[in-house]
């Protein structure tokens, strides 16, 4: 048997290993996404809505992906678009988190009548097809970031509530809190030292997932032509390709296809955290994400 | 020979590092005998039970031969296994776990097993099924039941259907009564060993309990630390066993007759077994050689056993169950205190709980006990007659539907939550299972404060250190930083003892804390719960065996369905029982196992009172 | 499942109901210009007062919120949608005439994914026990990241455009001999997309729920039996691996008729959702608005089916036991 802080530091070694190439796949492509990010005016030639060039022009080298219908330069489009995603999957992730951890936590807590409160609420909201009403809510209120975050949160939090009162009464049954429940310990102190540990890395897969779905519901509206206007956005930047057919031509190649593949792969990159973190929750049942769209 | 095991390895491939859970065991086994393994955690025995139904994990190494009727089954193909697998091997699976699917009915369970070997139709096997419910005492017409709606033992009773359906040469059982009730386990291993004899089926019946097998088997395998250390008939083994760790371990299982005896120190763990004779470290009579000197097991009379004291010139009547440290007697009841207020006053108190439709159940029925200072009293009871309600109700966290408990002149049902938190500094409790009760990431030191911190009080090294040592710990820095994952089962509920008493508290209730331990340690908690006594501390112990509860404790009160129907002083209560089901707890404990003399262990014998 | 339970069920889903009528009726009502905008059409500005007026009764505008809100309901209830800005036909009649298309995609799509989904995920459940199953979860995730939407055009520059095989557009050739035939070649790629986007939820559940039974101690049993491998993963593991899955198809609905929406309108495929996005490019909020809730209704009642049928594969929730204490 091992001992002592040396035994610790062979465990997380192995566990790091194992899980290993994958998290780090995972970690770079998000970084990379965070580069584009932060270095985007500095990777971008042109805004996102100025006319640079003639419409319709293949890629050359002022142009690197060509010009969109009206000759927006759509490698800027491109570039600047990773700002609209990150920015609705960290807001949805943080708020939808936050408002699931709450409800899901009270409601584990308390059981009772606040409880099937929570959850029959819980259950109506998942009942609700997310896209069709995000389209008719984003129609009426709006197009912009913030209502975007805002709109989609309002759906994103029911399935971490659901998840993280189940973990919470998972975890008060486990021994050690009971055994505190027997020392008289109150729900404060049950709540910061015993629950805390065992919801907690449950939270971080959590995030994951609601940016993950956060990011193609947004992707998803402003193919709709719901997208924030004053924003490049790849979802936008496949409405117009879908609206003026550029399927039909090799347009395609530099219209469509780079704006797709940008999105699956900070999905992907999102989900491999995800996966490599639950793989260390729990190795038999990794796999599998909420997704709402 | 229907089964030989040849210098048998198993090693598993971790990560990083190799543990070899099978370390060269030989074991053979005629056809229509029954026989016992026996060891505790660790040993190896689950290891084996996979082997010989080849179903051990990818990453698992075999080495050696494992014969049934002289074909080599080890690296076999899956082919081959397909034919082996229960059709001639049958397995009946651990009593606490279904091992039934939830999903189909008992009855297609077990016509599957006619199907798949015996070579019927679908048809004529659905016909059949029922037939074998009737063979193992289930009506036939719950076939068409499904899984959920049968009870624990009913459910190994169709395991068991299901596995002699199949009609097999050898049927291995993994502690196929563990988990159960002690009446059902009796009528389970009657049953598993009076079908496996009927139908000419040898059988293996591997378990931690010797006592409870013992009286099934013809002969014993006792294993330790992966190898097999003595085989022996079992008369034989039980009377005179040879090995010192046979002999611990039978003077280890609580009896009435004579003194409880623990083997010190831990259980070995697989993956770092000692060097020489993997028990040294632990044994009573450990001579020079055997720590750089593996022995072998080699036959002695007609048994086998691997110990140096058996060495071929040395003196063969060595007494190897001598030295092990036993239970201290109970003082003489005259000695004992009991008079003056007790701590702990338990006062016409009933519970009901109401559960739906109105139906109403009864965990408590009008109990009143007391619990003086330095006394130690004995709450038994078959699960389910209110022992846990009981402790709820003295620990506040369950309000009573009549009558008071008051601790320490207080009623906790009746305080304010400060003052409640304010009690609880006075009462220690420790459960069960010391592998769920420790918060994984914790220190021990900060494990043992925080009784401490909960009640507002300022955690303090010296009183974490001294419960600690009361609890039979040590308090070095080194073990003071552990986590639970680094410490054995034993050390573990220590920690559990250590945390309720670093509030120095007045009265200690203990749940089982010994259920979940290997048997070879179970005596050394029970004795320093007694020790505790002797400080003026008042002891509950809640237990199902009654033998255990007569080695610590001056009174006995028994409980059944919800009703005090025993209570008074322990060597009254059995002596001359009043009550059936003290009567029926009394019958459960093991008796005389073979003819083994009462008192070749120790001079102290329980029944001696004084 | 218990009557008591279905009755609870069935209380929740009209709930669901209620908020998607109370979502349509508050949305405009809380417009920065006022419900008029949204409820009259764009000409409402050229309108004169007496019209306005006019306009106003006829929504019940000039009413309390409260009785506003119950002729809303009742007007809902017996089917009344209102009117389409673009051509003046009730709604309900638009919606009507789209709903069999996209129940047909849907319902395809639903088939297929859990069959792809089901099987892929016992395969990599089959693999994971060889520790060889990384790959294919990581394949699988990346086809689950990518938007439906996406695939679909991929699918219409490949199949479509460059190789020429399948029709691309709408759900029947317009003028053409129609048939079977011509249906089903339409159908091909927007069920290939939606089917594509929507499997891989099913098989990480699958997967995981396998895993989990087949290291169980009734697996364990099995195999000691003797029960062949083809039989222990198809009888015994998927059988019981099943009851998570089908509790996720209720999931997978609602997820298939959000991508119906966007697949719909990469393919011009005359359903709801592709007007639904019509409705959008049109500002025709009457539309809008009743899409959304008859796609709830579709949403609710493939949960209420699932709710129906999910006893049968469970016999614990079929024969209830008292438990006693």
């Amino acid at each position: 048997m091992s001992r002592g802080a040396d035994g610790r530091l062979r465990t997380a070694l192995r566990t790091s290993r194992r899980s290993g190439p994958a998290a780090i796949a995972g970690v770079v492509i998000v970084g990379a996404f965070l580069l584009v990010v932060l270095a985007g005016d500095w990777l971008a030639p042109f805004t996102a809505t100025e006319r640079a060039g003639i419409p319709y022009q293949p890629p050359d080298a002022v142009h690197l992906l060509g010009t969109d219908d009206v000759g927006r330069d759509l490698y800027s489009q491109l570039v600047l678009g990773a700002r609209t995603s990150l920015a609705i999957g960290a807001g949805v992730a943080l708020l939808s988190i936050a408002i699931g951890t709450l409800v899901g936590g009270i409601a584990g807590l308390l059981r009772g009548a606040v409880d099937t409160i929570a959850m029959r609420t819980v259950d109506v909201v998942l009942s609700l097809p997310f896209l069709p009403l995000l389209v008719v809510a984003a129609a009426f209120l709006g197009r912009g970031l913030t209502t975007q975050i805002l709109l989609i949160s309002a759906l994103s939090w029911a399935r971490p509530a659901r998840l993280v009162r189940a973990a919470v009464l998972a975890a008060s049954g486990r021994g050690h809190v009971q055994a505190a429940t027997t020392l008289g310990a109150g729900t404060w102190w049950l709540l910061t030292r015993h629950l805390s540990f065992s919801v907690a890395p449950l939270l971080v897969p959590l995030v994951v997932r609601a940016a993950m779905g956060a990011i193609l519901l947004e992707a998803s509206l402003s193919f709709l032509g719901l997208g924030d206007p004053q924003r490049a956005s790849w979802g936008t930047m496949l409405y117009w390709a879908n609206v003026r057919a550029a399927v039909l031509t090799d347009a395609w190649l530099w219209w469509v296809l780079p704006p797709g593949i940008a999105i699956a792969s900070i999905v992907v990159g999102l989900g491999l955290i995800g996966l490599a973190w639950e793989e260390r929750l729990n190795p038999a049942l990794a796999g599998g994400r909420g997704r709402a769209a | 020979m229907l089964l030989e095991l040849g210098d048998l390895e198993v090693t598993y491939r971790l990560p990083d590092r190799e543990v070899q859970a099978v370390r060269g065991v030989d074991l053979d086994l005629l056809a229509g005998r029954t026989l016992g393994v026996v060891g505790e955690s660790g040993c190896g025995k689950s290891t084996l039970v996979r082997t010989v139904l080849g179903l051990l994990p990818a990453n698992a190494r075999t080495e050696g031969s494992l014969r049934l009727d002289g074909q080599d089954l080890l690296g076999a193909s899956e082919q081959v296994w397909g034919r082996v697998r229960g059709r001639r091997i049958g397995f009946v699976p651990q009593g606490a776990m279904s091992g039934l699917n939830p999903v189909h009915r008992v009855g297609a369970q077990i016509a599957e097993t006619l199907v798949l070997h015996r070579g019927r139709s679908r048809s004529e096997a659905r016909t059949e099924a029922p037939g074998w419910l009737e063979r193992v005492g289930l009506p036939a017409r719950r076939a068409r039941d499904f899984p959920h709606e049968f009870s624990g033992g009913m459910r190994q009773r169709v395991v068991i259907a299901m596995t002699l359906a199949a009609r097999p040469d050898l049927i291995v059982a993994d502690e196929p009564t563990t988990g159960l009730d002690q009446v059902v386990q009796t009528q389970i291993l009657d049953l598993l060993a009076g079908l496996a004899r009927d139908s000419g089926a040898a059988l293996i019946l591997v378990s931690h309990d010797l006592p409870a097998i013992a009286p099934r088997c013809d002969d014993l395998a006792v294993m330790y630390a992966g190898e097999v250390v003595e085989r022996g008939p079992t008369g034989q083994l039980v009377a005179a066993p040879r090995h010192p760790y046979s002999a611990g371990l039978l003077a280890a299982s609580p009896r009435l007759d004579r003194a409880w005896a623990q083997i010190p120190g831990p259980t070995p763990d697989p993956a770092a077994p000692p060097r020489g004779c993997a028990f040294h470290p632990r044994c009573p009579h450990v001579l020079e050689r055997c720590h750089l000197d593996a022995p072998e097991l080699r036959p002695v009379d007609d048994g086998q056993v691997a110990c140096h004291l058996w060495d071929p010139g040395r003196d063969r009547t060595a007494d190897t169950g001598q030295g092990f440290p036993v239970l201290p007697p109970l003082p003489a009841a005259s000695d004992r205190p009991g008079a003056g207020v007790p701590l702990v006053q338990v006062d016409e108190l009933s519970v009901t709980f109401r559960m739906r439709r109105r139906h109403e159940v009864a965990a408590l029925r009008g109990i009143s006990v007391a619990l003086h200072r330095g006394e130690a009293l004995g709450l038994l009871g078959r699960s389910g007659s209110g022992k846990s309600t009981l402790l709820r109700c003295v620990l506040g966290l369950q309000p009573p539907s009549g009558g008071q408990v008051t601790v320490d002149g207080q009623d906790p049902a009746a305080l304010s939550p400060k003052a409640l938190r304010a009690l609880r500094r006075r009462i220690g409790f420790v459960g069960q299972d010391p592998f769920d009760t420790l918060h994984p990431a914790w220190s021990v030191e900060r494990l043992v404060a925080e009784p401490l911190r909960v009640v507002g009080a300022q955690p303090d090294t010296a009183r974490v250190g001294v419960a600690l040592d009361r609890a039979g710990l040590p308090s070095t820095s080194d073990f003071l930083a552990r986590i639970p994952a680094e410490l054995s089962g034993g050390q573990r509920q220590r920690v559990a003892l250590a945390r309720a008493l670093v509030t120095e508290p007045a009265v200690v209730l203990a749940d089982e804390p010994t259920s979940m331990l290997d048997v070879s340690i179970r005596a050394g908690i029970a004795t320093t719960l007694r020790s505790l006594c002797d400080d003026g501390v008042a002891v509950l112990l809640v237990t199902h065996d009654i033998a255990e509860a007569a080695h610590v404790c001056d009174r006995l009160a028994v409980l059944d369905d919800g009703a005090l129907v025993e209570h008074g002083p322990a060597d009254r209560v059995i002596a001359a029982p009043t009550a059936v089901a003290t009567r029926e707890l009394l019958a459960a404990t093991p008796a005389e196992l073979g003819s083994a003399p009462p008192d070749r262990l120790s001079p102290v014998s329980w029944a001696a009172g004084d | 499942m218990t009557t008591r339970r279905l009755s609870l069920r069935v209380g929740q889903y009209l709930l669901v109901l209620l908020l998607a009528v109370g979502l349509n009726f508050a949305l405009p009502r809380a417009m920065p210009g006022g419900p008029l905008a949204t409820l009259g059409g764009e000409d409402v500005g050229l309108l004169g007062a007496e019209e306005r007026e006019q306009l106003l009764a006829e929504y019940d505008l000039d009413r309390p919120l409260p009785e506003q809100f119950g002729r809303y309901l009742a007007g809902v209830a017996t089917g009344d949608l209102g009117t389409s800005f673009v051509d003046r036909r009730p709604v309900s009649e638009r919606l009507l005439a789209r709903l069999p298309w996209t129940l047909l995609l849907v319902g395809s799509s639903l088939v297929l994914t859990t069959v792809v989904g089901v099987a892929v995920g016992a395969w990599a459940a089959g693999r994971r026990e060889r520790r060889r199953d990384t790959g294919t979860i990581i394949g699988v995730l990346a086809i689950d990241a990518a938007p439906p939407f996406w695939i679909g055009m991929l699918l219409i520059a490949g199949f479509g455009v460059q190789l020429g095989w399948l029709p691309t557009f709408g759900a029947v050739t317009p003028g053409g001999p129609g048939g079977l035939g011509d249906v089903l070649a339409h159908l091909v790629l927007p069920v290939t997309t939606l089917t594509l986007a929507g499997f891989a939820q099913t098989a990480l559940v699958t997967r995981s729920s396998m895993l989990s039974v087949l290291g169980s101690e009734p697996l364990f049993v099995a195999r000691a039996k003797g029960v062949p491998r083809r039989r222990l993963l198809g009888r015994h593991a998927l059988r019981t691996a099943a009851l998570p899955v089908h509790t996720l198809v209720l999931m997978e609905m609602g997820w298939l008729i959000g991508g119906a929406v966007v697949v719909e309108t990469v393919f011009s495929y005359p359903g709801v959702g592709r007007l639904l996005f019509e409705a959008v490019l049109a500002r025709d909020f009457p539309v809008m608005q009743g899409a959304f809730l008859l796609l709830t209704v579709t949403v609710i009642a493939a949960n209420l089916l699932a709710d129906l049928t999910y006893p049968l594969l469970d016999p614990r929730v079929r024969h209830p036991v008292e438990v006693t204490q």
